[in-house]
């Protein structure tokens, strides 16, 4: 007997490949720190997972988030570009092919940087000149 | 010419009193005017001719006129009278008699004491003493059993003029002695007799065509002419009776819906004739409250029980619907009726499944096809401010009564508090029909609808699936097609399954597809759901080949035996797979019945070629 197979219909599924252990069903059941979602799901303002809602691995420290999450969390000034989970100075692990948001997320990033900078700067330079906590402000 | 007055001229013309005429003698007077009244009978009572009255004597009149001067007597006189003609009546009355020999005979009796009565000078008060006791004697006699077998063979029927006459004359002679009110009632009886005979013919369970012109035609034409006839005589002022007459009938036809309403709400949409005329004559509460209590009890009786289908009952539900909005488009009858059915429903574990498959079932021949119509039907848009248009709830609307369009759809959803229940069932619907390889552009397409019934929001996790599914068209590569699912939003008990090892070649295929999607998705990755999907092959045996469409498992089961001329045995196979035996067992099982393996022992398998084949 000769068994020819003509096509085979098959399904799989995908998830993000994260550096934690997956659990038995071989999901990975982490959950996003800012929105509390899956990262195999979406952030809240996303409808469909996957490639639309992309998610960041944090370099410096091991939290990863939502792209959109953490964007968001990044615009706030407030943020002072910090992990929002440990409050280390949040970078991340850059993917051979980047995307508008990507570059979003490394301005705001970078922006951050330059404000703690200046801000050392404002600190050292605090008896010297008044006016500089003004200009910090206004910035 | 000169005449001497005299006392004995005086005597020629006035003659003394004899023995003879003892004018003042009373008795003798009485006796005088009986013997001339003598108690009278007629003898031929089938002849209609009168009995001829003799005059009376001048003796007999000067004993009237001497004896009943006074009313005093005549009263007394009449009682007398009346008790011999009372005696005679009792003793030569036969009581056999038909009605028209009664008639006849109350005619003569009639004619013949009016007679004599105008003879005796009487009151108008002794007189009609006298006629009231008379009339009492004889209608005492009256059989109600016979003149209505009489009337009920003459009445309603065609009058021809020879009965029409008779009939008349059967009329005035019973309202002249009185019987006026015996006559109406009788005639009454038998109207709504008639009436009530006519709408059983005419209308039991004829409910596809409209019926009421021929009840009103009967009425009018039949019942009516003979009852206006009747009462021209017996009425003063002879008054219309033809609407209530019509009314009775509408009455009628009312009773009798409400015994088959349940059968004519099951037979909808082909008794509707039936359901707008009994709209139209639906007037009155307790009628309303009588067809109302009757649905329920019979709705109940065959269909609210565990006996029943809940297609089924979903069905008659659509039909109550549609039918008791014909009978009252208000809807309160209709909001009364569905009560029981609407908390019968929610005690049923199936109804949201039946639901779902029915408006998603566009086959004509679905016993629910009227949801999936109703589901394509566009929705206008409801206009719930009706401003200073508003008025109260109809009275006898139940306290919760809501008013409004009634869809169909929407009461049934409204069944359940919560629609999550239908989305769910949905999910699972379509999401297994993506996975079994349905039609995406239909099931799209019926999302569309379910959308604008339920809301945009809550198909989120279907929208996924179906993205989920188009664009598995991007993973097609030679033999493997695979479809990548984002597994949070598929029905969990859709993905697990028992895995199982795939043959080399698709295990192969599987893992360059793997590494192509890790190199197109960076940080993304896939794990194959074996189990899941569909596999087409060719098996070639006997020289013969033949195409199968079966389960992965089922094809990698098959795939063991591949130009392999040994036997197989269960643990072998169970251990390739990485499956039960159980499992492999059923698996083998099924290329067994279908003749292509054979079973050597419990649990060894050979493919069952001819011998010359090898």
């Amino acid at each position: 007997m000769k068994v020819k197979i003509l096509e085979w219909k098959s399904f799989a599924t995908w998830h993000w490949d994260l550096a934690t252990s997956a659990d038995d069903s071989g999901y990975v059941e982490e959950l996003c720190g800012i929105c509390r979602v899956s990262f195999d799901g979406t952030c809240p303002n996303c409808k469909y997972p996957g490639d639309d809602c992309p998610i960041v691995l944090g370099s410096g420290c091991t939290h990863n988030f939502h792209l959109h999450c953490i964007l968001k969390w990044l615009e706030q000034e407030s943020s002072k570009g910090l992990c929002p989970m440990c409050r280390q100075i949040f970078t991340f692990k850059e993917p051979e092919q980047t995307s508008d948001v990507l570059i979003n997320l490394k301005t705001l990033i970078d922006g951050h940087r330059v404000m703690r900078e200046r801000f050392q700067q404002g600190n050292e330079q605090e008896f010297e000149a008044f006016g500089a906590d003004q200009d910090l402000q206004m910035a | 010419m000169n005449i001497e007055i005299t006392s004995k001229v005086i005597s020629q013309i006035i003659p003394r009193p004899g023995l003879y005429d003892l004018g003042g003698d009373l008795d003798n007077d009485i006796q005088i005017v009986l013997d001339w009244l003598s108690p009278y009978y007629p003898e031929n009572l089938n002849n209609n001719k009168p009995t001829k009255i003799v005059d009376p004597s001048v003796r007999v009149k000067k004993a009237i006129h001497g004896y009943l001067k006074h009313e005093s007597n005549q009263i007394e006189f009449v009682m007398v009278y009346i008790n011999t003609i009372s005696s005679q009546f009792e003793t030569k009355f036969v009581a056999d008699l038909s009605f028209l020999e009664y008639i006849h005979m109350v005619r003569q009796l009639s004619h013949y004491y009016n007679c004599h009565l105008d003879y005796l000078n009487l009151t108008n008060r002794s007189r009609m003493i006298f006629t009231r006791k008379l009339n009492l004697l004889i209608n005492s006699k009256l059989s109600h059993t016979k003149m209505e077998e009489y009337f009920a063979e003459r009445l309603f029927g065609d009058l021809s003029s020879q009965s029409h006459f008779e009939l008349i004359d059967v009329i005035t002679t019973l309202t002249s002695i009185n019987l006026t009110n015996e006559l109406n009632s009788t005639m009454i009886q038998l109207a709504i007799s008639t009436i009530k005979r006519n709408i059983k013919e005419i209308a039991t369970e004829k409910w596809t065509v409209p019926i009421l012109d021929s009840i009103n035609n009967c009425i009018t034409t039949q019942i009516y002419p003979t009852f206006s006839l009747v009462t021209s005589y017996t009425e003063s002022p002879a008054a219309s009776y033809l609407s209530s007459l019509n009314t009775t009938a509408h009455d009628e036809l009312v009773h009798l819906r409400i015994s088959e309403i349940y059968t004519m709400v099951s037979t909808y949409p082909s008794s509707i004739p039936a359901l707008e005329e009994l709209h139209l004559c639906l007037t009155s509460s307790t009628k309303r409250r009588q067809l109302t209590t009757s649905f329920i009890d019979s709705m109940r009786k065959h269909l609210l029980h565990s006996g029943a289908d809940t297609v089924d009952i979903i069905h008659i539900y659509i039909k109550t619907m549609q039918s008791f909005l014909i009978i009252d488009p208000r809807g309160v009858l209709l909001d009364q009726v569905i009560r029981p059915a609407r908390k019968y429903l929610r005690t049923r574990d199936d109804v949201v499944i039946k639901l779902v498959h029915g408006m998603l079932n566009n086959n004509p021949s679905s016993k629910l096809y009227e949801l999936a119509v109703e589901l394509t039907r566009k929705q206008e848009s409801i206009v719930r401010d009706e401003g200073l248009k508003w008025t109260p709830d109809p009275i006898d609307a139940l306290a919760d009564f809501k008013r409004g369009k009634h869809d169909v759809i929407e009461s049934l959803l409204s069944i359940f508090t919560s629609k999550e229940v239908f989305i769910d069932e949905f999910t699972r619907l379509f999401g297994k029909q993506l996975i079994e390889g349905g039609d995406v552009q239909d099931i799209e397409e019926k999302l569309v609808l379910l959308k604008s019934r339920f809301g945009n929001d809550l198909f989120t996790m279907l929208d996924i699936m179906i993205r989920d599914i188009r664009q598995s068209g991007l993973y097609q590569g030679d033999l493997l097609r695979m479809s990548v699912l984002s597994h949070l939003y598929w029905p969990s008990s859709m993905l697990e399954h028992d895995s199982f090892s795939v043959p080399d070649l698709i295990q192969q295929r599987f893992d360059e597809f793997k590494s192509q999607f890790i190199n197109d998705k960076p940080g993304r990755t896939v794990k194959h759901i074996p189990s899941l999907g569909s596999v087409t092959l060719e098996l070639e045996i006997n020289h013969e080949t033949k195409s199968f469409v079966v389960t992965p498992l089922q094809a990698a089961i098959i795939d063991l035996f591949n130009e392999k001329s040994d036997e197989v045995s269960v643990n072998d196979a169970a251990t390739k797979l990485s499956i039960s035996e159980y499992t492999a067992t059923q698996a083998l099982n099924f290329w067994v019945d279908e003749k292509v393996l054979m079973k050597l022992t419990s649990t060894l398998y050979i493919a069952n070629e001819d011998d010359e084949s090898f």
